[in-house]
């Protein structure tokens, strides 16, 4: 029998059969599927209603039409509708807003029915426009304050955007349209969740393929389940399947946690044009630290250009040719975007000469100093210059790399508005006096910075904030279990409570991590992570030979650990300052990521 | 669609919602999940070879490709890292449109070559082929479960393993034929011994399965046959390992750097006479018969030896300064036991070449760079 078949015939809607079947462990994914002949007879069979009724009915009492099983379902699997109304919103009485609400409710009568479901949550339309484009549609925009209870559960904090469109045949240009309309609202809106309503049949499936998991559109039928409930089940359905602690890509904005004193120091290294040189681990988040640094320096008179080295060829072929080709596009691209001329790097030729190069960006920053235009260079992933691993960045044959980043040296002495900073696995390129047969120039003269570990409270406020837009609760203790499992590395850390998160039910109303939880997942998590915690490691081998084999000496003979680390002075204060190892009431101890591996 | 057919639907149902969670999947389908890439077809997706895929630049298009499935990713094993760096820019930037990635590949991960910061490859979500579920196993061995084994066409157990032995990294197969013949290890115990990326690896090739949450073989109730496949595998590997030229180059260059060092510790210690004075009789005798034996038939004493040192073996060389109280030479003391432990295994592998391990390759570099270029703190100044 099907999942609708059942619902007729226990005369509830199939959205509340779904949570019941899930509630009760039968797997039930659609309407359509089929419940075992064994599985329908439990449900046929359930105990009777009234004495369930008696420790709940009040779930469903306020429900119109719903029938006895459905008091039951509410009473098994959702917490009532009393409880979704706790910390109510006062109903709207600006007759301004008022006006607009009767508005859109005749361009979409659905928004009635909506807004009705919403108002018997305890929820209110706080704002509600109607705007057209230039072929006189009309889309409709609501914003919706949820909740107290609902806002706690789910993680919200602002105004949700309900958005209309007339389009019968949803484009992905309707779901940008939508997105341009939520960023040009001028109030505190949710900037990563909307609600989108069409009567296109394929709602669901083409806003479950145009969202990200930054950006999520819930699909909201013009004719949603008249019960109220059914809004909730929908903002679960849609929240509690994110999965916002993993990341492919280096994050900036609301996804950046911690590193407050880090970025500070950084800005002021660059407004005082020391050249900064940030180094850690691999996966430590240094490229996140450039993309939050360039942001926060984003003004409009600062030009911040950031170079990733991955894609340029790597000594023992020369980078440099196609380096000054990417540094004149960038250079030119956003220098445009400010409305600033290029003229002096516009005019150079398809492959200058490090000089010619150096000499038309001193010509571009003379004239660009009279506008009072800063110009910050940002090169990261260095080791693509200076793979130690392969050549002999000391003595080896690649000088046209030691000249390019002296002549950037040059030309930060020399202009006011100019500066660079770079970020790489290994300090060598700051720590050594010879570059590729040269003088290194920015030996002793780069400041050096490194990316350690996030700090407790950090990594709880990564954890907090990403966890509660999710709707989940982390107790003080699985917090404390996460950051001891991870040692507080950025990416590890986010694994673990992405691990961790996989594992909860999807089917429940309150979601919360304690520490019991954090617990049970370590073991697997460590199995599954092993082979990623070798290839750090391997890295820190190719890039940090010494401080390597102090490592292996520390796992071996922890004894002798400490008269070698006074000895290895340097490679030793390496280990401390990436949070490898850590200095404890006189004893040295191995980061717990390295005792995973 | 047969019942033996449904798992792969579903599986591609799973490929499809792990996308949405984690952007950029890897999956190895070599020989063990060789039926599995003609089902690839149906996933909702644009497929594309990787030449495709970075020749036809997306760039200026608004519109998400969503699932955006690219099917020889192996190209880029072996490859220089630039390839592997372009790839990464282009599919970052494509992640910021709102694609996703999967990432085909015959090879395991292992394969492919290590780069400086952020790797396509390591970052990407490893998942693992399909297996057959039980009910729809043609027989009951367990290496029915993988989608390749279909013995109706030609492809029974021996066949399949030679198949999956084939496509291995040459890392992989030094692991397993350290494991299988080296150490002689139950199948059980062997998983102790194998590091996790080879256990990584091992999964994504269809060899190791997780069962119950542990990893277990799927080649555990044909061992025996396992580990003749392993020794024939690793006797047909003709073609030099990725690296091996770098391994050989900077092994070559630590020996000599090190047989240097300590002849130089010996002159000072012995003078004119260090010939004779740093060896025993005894010693001197096994000298000049090995010289005598190779390219000095006339030898009669160790005076006769341009450089005796060089008939020495590594184990033997790093004895004689210990012996000899030739001091640190340089090096700090408590790397010495270090660099013998970890040179004197792959120096003896490469002499009698044989395949290189994970990891042997960063172990020559490691300490190619603290003995040869004697700016690391490591090596101090004699």
């Amino acid at each position: 029998m099907r999942v609708y078949e059942l619902a007729a015939e226990l005369e509830v809607t199939t959205r509340r059969l779904i949570d019941h079947l899930r509630a009760r462990g039968i797997a039930a994914h659609s309407t359509a599927t089929d419940i075992s002949r064994e599985n329908v007879l439990k449900v046929r069979g359930d105990p009777p209603i009234s004495d369930r009724r008696r420790r709940g009915l009040d779930a469903g009492q306020r429900l119109r039409g719903t029938s006895a099983l459905s008091e039951l379902l509410l009473t098994d699997t959702l917490p009532s509708l009393n409880s979704w109304q706790a910390n109510p919103v006062p109903a709207p009485t600006t007759p301004d807003l008022l006006k607009n609400v009767r508005r859109l409710e005749v361009v979409y009568p659905a928004f009635r029915r909506h807004r009705e479901a919403l108002s018997l949550l305890g929820s209110q339309v706080v704002y509600a426009t109607c705007i057209s484009n230039n072929k006189g549609a009309e889309s409709g925009l609501a914003l919706v304050r949820f909740s107290g209870a609902i806002e706690s559960a789910f993680g919200m904090t602002r105004e949700v955007l309900f958005y209309y469109t007339p389009h019968r045949d949803l484009q992905f240009r309707d779901f940008k349209g939508a997105r341009v309309a939520l960023r040009s609202l001028n109030r505190e809106v949710t900037p990563d969740l909307i609600f989108m309503c069409s009567e296109d049949e394929r709602l669901d499936i083409k806003l479950d393929d145009w969202s990200k998991l930054e950006f999520t559109a819930i699909p909201l039928s013009p004719h949603l389940d008249e019960d109220p409930l059914s809004v909730i089940s929908l903002i679960r359905d849609h929240i509690f399947a994110r999965d916002l602690f993993y990341e492919t890509s280096p994050v900036k904005g609301n996804r950046f946690f911690g590193r407050k004193t880090l970025l500070q120091s950084l800005r002021d290294d660059l407004n005082h044009q020391r050249v900064p040189a940030l180094f850690g681990l691999r996966k430590s988040g240094k490229t996140s630290v450039l993309y939050q640094l360039a942001e926060e320096l984003e003004t409009p008179s600062t030009v911040t250009v950031l170079i990733d080295l991955e894609s340029l060829p790597s000594p023992p072929d020369d980078p440099t040719p196609d380096l000054i080709a990417d540094l004149k596009t960038k250079l030119q691209l956003q220098l445009k975007a400010k409305k600033q001329r290029t003229r002096e790097i516009a005019e150079l030729g398809n492959q200058p000469s490090i000089v010619e190069f150096k000499n038309a960006l001193q010509g571009l920053l003379h004239r660009l100093s009279d506008d009072d235009v800063q110009v910050v260079l940002m090169l990261d992933e260095i080791e693509y210059l200076t793979p130690s691993d392969r050549v002999d960045i000391e003595e080896g044959d690649m000088p046209r790399i030691a000249q390019l980043l002296g002549a950037l040296r040059s030309l930060v002495q020399e202009n006011d508005n100019f500066t660079f900073m770079l970020s790489g696995l290994t300090s060598a390129i700051t720590e050594s006096g010879r570059l590729y047969g040269r003088p290194n120039p920015l030996f002793s003269w780069a400041k050096t910075h490194y990316l350690a570990p996030l700090l407790p409270e950090e990594a709880d406020e990564l954890a907090r904030s990403t966890g509660g837009r999710m709707g989940i609760e982390l107790t003080d203790g699985a917090l404390e279990s996460l950051y001891e499992a991870s040692g507080g590395h950025a990416y590890l850390y986010r694994n673990f409570a992405s691990f961790v998160v996989s594992s909860l039910p999807l089917d429940v109303y309150r979601r919360r991590i304690e520490r019991s939880d954090v617990l049970r997942q370590s073991i697997p998590w460590r199995r599954s992570i092993a082979g990623n915690i070798e290839e750090m490691l391997a890295h820190l081998e190719r890039y940090y030979p010494v401080e390597h084999i102090l490592l292996d000496i520390l796992r071996e003979s922890p004894q002798d650990f400490a008269e070698i680390s006074r000895a290895e002075e340097r490679a030793f204060n390496h280990l401390i300052q990436l949070g490898l190892v850590m200095e404890e009431n006189n004893e040295i101890q191995l980061n717990t990521i390295l005792q995973i591996s | 669609m047969t019942k033996k057919d449904d798992y792969v639907a579903d599986w591609l149902r799973d490929v499809e919602s792990h996308s949405k969670r984690f952007s950029v999947l890897f999956v190895q389908l070599g020989a063990a999940h060789h039926p599995v890439r003609t089902r690839l077809s149906e996933l909702q997706a644009k497929h594309v070879t990787l030449n495709e895929y970075l020749t036809q630049s997306s760039e200026g298009e608004k519109k998400s490709s969503g699932l955006v499935v690219i099917h020889d990713v192996a190209d880029l094993a072996g490859k220089r890292q630039r390839r592997m760096g372009e790839t990464r820019a282009q599919v970052m930037a494509d992640l910021d449109r709102g694609d996703r990635f999967l990432l085909v590949s015959e090879s395991c991960r292992g394969a492919f070559p290590p780069v400086p910061g952020s790797s396509l490859i390591e970052d990407a979500k490893v998942i693992n082929g399909p297996m057959v579920p039980n009910a729809a196993r043609v027989d009951s061995q367990r290496l029915s479960g993988l989608p390749g084994y279909d013995p109706s066409n030609g492809i029974g157990r021996d066949e399949l393993l030679r198949a999956i032995l084939a496509d291995s990294d040459s890392k992989l197969l030094a692991a397993l034929e350290y494991v299988c013949w080296e150490r002689f290890e139950s199948p059980r115990s062997s998983l102790e011994i194998l590091s996790a990326q080879d256990l990584v690896d091992l999964r994504s090739s269809g060899l190791v399965q997780l069962d119950d949450g542990l990893h277990a073989w799927t080649v555990e109730d044909c061992w025996k046959e396992f580990r003749i496949a392993v020794a024939d595998a690793v006797s047909a590997m003709t073609a030099a390992p990725v690296g091996i030229e770098d391994i050989y180059r900077q092994l070559w260059e630590i020996e000599r750097m090190l047989r240097m060092m300590i002849g130089s510790a010996a002159r000072e210690t012995g003078g004119n006479h260090w010939r004779k004075s740093l060896f025993s009789a005894a010693e001197q005798e096994a000298l000049v018969e090995s010289a005598r034996r190779d390219t000095q038939p006339t030898a009669s004493s160790v005076a006769d030896l341009r450089d005796p040192l060089e008939w020495l073996t590594l184990t033997a060389l790093f004895d004689l300064r210990i012996n000899k109280q030739l001091g640190d030479l340089g090096v700090a003391k408590y790397f010495w036991p270090k660099l013998a432990s970890d040179l004197v295994p792959i120096r003896n592998r490469i002499a009698h070449n044989r395949i290189p391990r994970t990891g042997d390759q960063d172990a020559v570099r490691k300490w190619h760079t603290i003995i040869c270029r004697g700016s690391s703190p490591g090596r101090q100044s004699p």
